[in-house]
């Protein structure tokens, strides 16, 4: 039998994970570790934290704590319509009850739903942990960084994901926020690979480009060196650098075959799915 | 050791607590309303209701229901709203195999507690996580189309 | 009194609602022990050892050795209940272990090491070359058909796997009666007598010592036609090992991965055209991967050929067909049986020619429809109504199918493009060939108690399709006592005669036919207050051409039910995926018993079919079962279906209850070739392969 422990706030959780470290499991709704049965001698139950329930906003940020399932936040209007999109799309309403979106992003997954749209809003991992002194310190990590590949994650042994911030430039006041899932079925479907672009026109031109793809490799692709040459340029010359942009992206998307679909498939959508985005940037 | 509510009792279950909440309700309460069907999450025949929330429970671990109220069919089936459902699922021709209805039916139930007067569009998402294979999926929406109309104020 | 097919509510509805119907996984029996099994690693390979773990008190193992004649029966007994020597197939059984405790079990086998010595492999229908068996028939003269022909079209199809996908898992408990020297089985099944006949088989048993009992079952669809048998016998061998009940229940993972699916198929099709676009002659050369046991693949097999050649009179045919030996999992029975390859190829070259002709796929379809009295492929004869002018009037009236044909067959443009497909099609009614008459031979009984209440005792199944409540309904009305007096319970092979298995559309056809018989001479002297009996027995006595299965010729049916279906959608030409707009089916099954089940099983069967030629991927890769759960075997949702259009000819068809003819399997039967059809529209493009993913759709595999 497993110890189980039912931490009621998140320093009391800290203080758990600070002593037990990589003896110890961390278990939100448990959609992902229960189906794998994973388990281990401790098990942190968090989601007895209340405190871990909140969307809360800052001039700059948007946080979502670590409790928050995806049925609450598709119904939390502060939450970017293009995010509660992505997460109503997400395997089925039993699922959206327990999952949450830390969890999506801890169980690193190249497939996890809502990744492709958080790369492409720069959200942040905010990763809290116990000192030796029993003070409360946080890590913030740029999602990028934090996911290492698939199921590796940037945790250390004695911290805890207590939310995830998204800067609300990423989405306030961006033109054009568009995400695709293509997934085998229109319910319950893990994705076969999936897009996100946000946009921003200003003046005619592009001021700031974001293109996320996921399900095409280890972790989700999102290749700051192409938005930059796309950024700046006048809508009205987009038309004529989409061949060159559309090739770039060709070079750097290698996903793979597998028992969900095949690579030929996969790259040729997202490029399908890219250019679709390329072509109705104003609307 | 786990305490919760189980179809309005307060029980106690001595299983360890990173057991599927399925198998304790199976195993050691001996429910045979919850079913297993794919033991990850797909297919729904495990559903039960969670302090009101569709689970399934083959993915819940015990210690996620500590303390909260877990309904199974058996703990609905007396209900008016189950009456009326079964009505409506005989007059529509939604059950068939049979093996699937229990959890149906706990969708059904979660989805009426939260939308009264779903839209066809509606059920199908409200269903939408639990596989029938016979497969009656129009004839179980209009079960539940016929269910919201009839019950108007039931739920 | 009304007429028989006004719905009413089903026997088993209470129960099954309630989740109070007890599946075999709800049985508890007293000192029950579970098991699990160590499985083929590999595709093929002589076993060279097996280290089992240390077994604690109360565990122990199952293998070959413990059972007198280690066969399954099931047509042919070549494979082992359990693999002693050589494995086969990934996922084959070697052993059971079995004990108190579910984890532990899991956890020795886990721990069990086999040592295989591996020896070469087939691992795809392409590469197969053994033979396990093959068919043929000819018409005519097909060699002249082609030498005069105007034009020849040849084009080569491909069907994949389909799994059941039952959401109930295979599932069965054995137990030993030692005082007796009895085996009883309780299970999750189609057919209580095939698994009894398996039973006495394997342990040399006579028929009174062996008692199989079919427990609730949540869906079979042809997959619990022979695999029960093979879970049987390995429950039984547990049992009698230890004297303890023992309980098989699958995984979701392992039953995808070992049990019986639908045969891919290779067919190769050569079609003889004359001056005026007229099929003058067809070749069809059909593969199938029987996997490594044949099992049911020969009756499979029979009924593809027979559905070669679709609903069209042909005058000049060579059908042939072979099943190859692989190192893959075993085929068998899937709804349908055979027929859904063949109409898919056949309904497929259809739309071809039409297309390559410049004509519209139906009006081409009706220069060939086959009609009443018409001769069929093998000599037999079409000797009834034929429906189809008036299932395409229905359709028509439904879907508005010419005039969308015709609108999207205009140029389209933007990212949604629309198509319509039609696909017409047939499923001969029972068994294949004598199979009824030299080898069922079915009986079955109707008790009437003291108090008036009359059971059937028959050992027919409910698995969904609801026998229980057709039976019944058929029995009262003939009766003219209130459908609540019926009692039908599940088959226990100590109480009921075997009146056949619960397979190929024939229990409502055959049996019903019996029951109607029976109650009808029931009723003749019905005394109330006493105790009666009827018995019935199958009796062949209508006009046919004799079937000769060594010459494939005659009629292999006593009749068919004929479909049509349409399917109407729109293609994401970025995506390939599809949304469906709308789908219809006008079915022909003679006079519908229940109209409210007769529904169900539309509903049913169009969307399996559906999913067969859409969404249901499966392959083996490097011998293993690639798609094997519920989380990547993509069978429809909720969200993936629209509300199917479904309409009924009446039909009567005399040789069957009420006018009831063989209903189950055909609903399944068309959709995939009418999917297909509003796919090839909507992109512009022929495809020849299903399910048609969408990664087949945009050629991008």
């Amino acid at each position: 039998m497993v110890k189980a422990h039912y931490p009621e706030s998140l320093n009391e959780a800290l203080t758990i994970k600070a002593e037990k470290k990589d003896q110890s499991l961390l278990v939100m709704g448990g959609s992902d570790v229960m189906v794998v049965h994973k388990t281990a001698p401790d098990v942190i139950y968090l989601n007895s934290i209340a405190g871990l329930k909140y969307v809360e906003q800052t001039e700059e940020y948007l946080r979502i704590g670590a409790g928050c399932t995806y049925a609450e936040l598709i119904d939390d209007e502060l939450v970017p319509g293009i995010l509660r999109d992505t997460m109503r799309e997400i395997a089925s309403p039993a699922i959206r009850n327990v999952g949450t979106v830390v969890g999506n992003i801890c169980n690193a997954s190249p497939a996890g739903d809502t990744l492709p749209v958080l790369y492409a809003m720069d959200a942040v991992v905010v990763a809290a942990g116990m000192d030796d002194n029993g003070k409360k310190i946080e890590r913030r990590i740029p999602i990028d960084k934090f996911i290492l590949g698939v199921r590796k994650i940037d945790l250390r042994e004695n911290e805890i994901v207590s939310a995830v911030e998204i800067p609300r430039s990423s989405y306030e006041g961006m033109t054009k926020l568009s995400h695709t899932k293509v997934g085998a079925r229109k319910a319950e479907a893990i994705a076969k690979l999936s897009f996100a672009g946000i946009c921003k026109v200003e003046n005619g031109k592009i001021a700031d480009i974001r293109i996320a793809f996921g399900s095409v490799g280890i972790t989700v692709l999102r290749q700051r060196d192409i938005e930059e040459m796309i950024a700046g340029t006048p809508v009205s010359e987009l038309e004529g650098k989409k061949a060159d942009i559309l090739a770039r992206y060709a070079e750097v998307l290698h996903p793979i075959s597998d028992q969900r679909s095949t690579e030929g498939y996969r790259k040729k959508v997202c490029l399908n799915l890219l250019e679709d985005f390329l072509n109705n940037i104003c609307e | 050791m786990v305490e919760f509510t189980l179809n309005g009792r307060k029980i106690r279950s001595q299983m360890s607590p990173d057991t599927r909440l399925l198998d304790v309700l199976r195993g050691e309460f001996g429910l045979t309303g919850p079913k297993e069907g794919c033991g990850e999450g797909e297919c729904g025949a495990c559903s039960v209701l969670v302090d009101g929330k569709l689970f399934n429970s083959c993915i819940t671990p015990l210690a996620n229901v500590r303390g909260k109220t877990v309904v199974t069919l058996e703990g609905f089936r007396d209900s008016e709203e189950y009456k009326l459902l079964e009505k409506c699922f005989a007059d529509a021709g939604a059950v068939q195999c049979g093996f699937c209805i229990p959890g149906m039916i706990m969708a059904s139930e979660a989805l009426l507690l939260r939308v009264p007067h779903p839209t066809e569009e509606e059920i199908r998402e409200g269903l939408s996580g639990n596989l029938c294979r016979c497969t009656g999926y129009n004839m179980i929406i209009n079960a539940v189309q016929m269910a919201a109309e009839k019950g108007d104020g039931l739920w | 009194m009304k007429d028989i097919s006004v719905p009413v509510e089903k026997k088993d509805h209470r129960m099954k609602m309630s989740g109070r119907a007890e599946y075999t996984a709800d049985m508890k029996l007293p000192g029950m022990l579970y098991s699990s099994f160590v499985r083929s690693e590999v595709p093929h390979a002589l076993i060279k050892d097996i280290k089992l773990p240390e077994l604690p008190d109360g565990y122990f193992s199952v293998s070959g050795s413990d059972i007198p004649n280690n066969h399954c029966a099931c047509i042919t007994d070549e494979q082992p209940v359990f693999a002693d020597k050589e494995v086969m197939f990934v996922g084959e059984a070697i052993l059971l272990i079995c004990g108190p405790d579910e984890k532990t079990v899991k956890k020795l086998c886990a721990e069990t090491e086999v040592i295989y010595e591996e020896l070469p492999a087939v691992v795809s229908l392409d590469e197969a070359t053994e033979v396990a068996l093959g068919y043929e028939y000819h018409k005519g003269d097909t060699e002249t058909a082609f030498n005069n022909a105007d034009k020849v079209i040849s084009e080569t199809f491909r069907t994949g796997y389909q799994e059941q996908a039952y959401i109930e898992t295979q599932s069965a408990v054995g137990v030993w009666d030692k005082d007796k020297g009895k085996a009883i089985l309780y299970g999750s099944m189609q057919c209580p007598y095939y698994v009894h006949s398996a039973l006495m088989h394997s342990f040399e048993l006579d028929e009174s010592h062996v008692r199989v009992v079919q427990e609730v079952t949540g869906g079979g669809f042809g997959g619990k036609e022979d695999f029960p048998s093979l879970l049987g016998c390995q429950a039984v061998a547990a049992a009698r090992k230890s004297g303890h009940p023992v309980r098989i229940i699958l995984n979701r993972r392992e039953d995808m991965s070992v049990t019986t699916k639908r045969h891919p198929a290779i067919l190769k099709y050569d079609a003889a055209l004359d001056k005026e676009g007229h099929i003058t002659g067809l070749r069809a050369d059909i593969r199938m991967d029987s996997g490594a046991y044949p099992g049911l693949t020969s009756v499979v097999m029979q009924r593809t050929l027979l559905a070669a050649l679709g609903v069209y009179k042909i005058d000049n045919l060579d059908v042939k067909g072979r099943a190859m030996t692989t190192n893959l999992v075993n085929n068998g029975a899937y709804r349908g049986f055979g027929a859904p390859q063949a109409f898919f190829a056949i309904e497929t070259l259809m739309n071809h020619i039409a297309d390559k002709l410049g004509v519209s796929p139906l009006s081409y379809r009706q220069m060939h429809f086959v009609k009443q009295g018409d001769e069929t492929g093998t000599g037999g004869k079409f000797w009834h109504h034929v429906p189809i002018p008036e299932m395409i009037e229905k359709a028509e009236e439904m879907s508005d199918y010419s005039r969308k044909y015709a609108e999207y067959a205009r140029p389209q443009s933007g990212r949604y493009r629309k198509g319509i497909g039609m696909s017409i099609f047939f499923h001969g009614c029972g068994f294949t060939g004598s199979a009824e008459k030299d080898f069922i031979k079915s009986k079955l009984t109707l008790h009437k108690y003291a108090d008036d209440r009359v059971e059937i005792l028959a050992s027919n199944t409910d698995m969904g399709q609801g026998l229980k409540t057709t039976f019944s309904k058929i029995a009262a009305k003939v009766l003219d006592i209130p459908y609540e007096q019926i009692i039908i319970e599940n088959p226990d092979t100590d109480r009921v005669p075997n009146s056949g298995p619960t397979v190929a559309s024939r229990s409502l056809m055959i049996d019903g036919k019996l029951i109607e018989r029976a109650a009808e001479r029931l009723k003749a002297i019905w005394e109330p207050g006493k105790e009666q009996e009827i018995m019935e027995q199958y009796k062949e006595d209508r006009e046919c051409v004799p079937w000769d299965i060594e010459k494939f010729h005659g009629d292999a049916y006593p009749t068919f039910s004929w479909g049509l279906n349409v399917v109407e959608l729109q293609e994401d030409t970025l995506t390939g995926n599809t949304d469906l707009l709308g789908v219809w089916g006008v079915y022909d099954v003679g006079h519908v018993i229940d109209e409210r089940i007769m529904e169900g099983q539309a509903q049913g069967g169009i969307l399996q079919g559906i999913g067969y030629g859409s969404m249901e991927h499966m392959e083996a890769f490097k011998g293993r079962i690639r798609q094997n759960s519920f989380t990547d075997y993509m069978i429809p949702t909720a969200m993936d279906t629209v509300n199917n259009g479904i309409a009924f000819i009446d039909n009567l068809y005399k040789d069957g209850p009420f006018g009831a003819k063989g209903a189950g399997e055909l609903t399944l039967v068309g959709a995939a070739p009418a999917y297909e059809a509003a796919v090839e529209q909507a992109s512009g493009r022929h495809f020849m392969e299903i399910p048609l993913t969408p990664e087949r759709i945009l050629l991008a595999e």
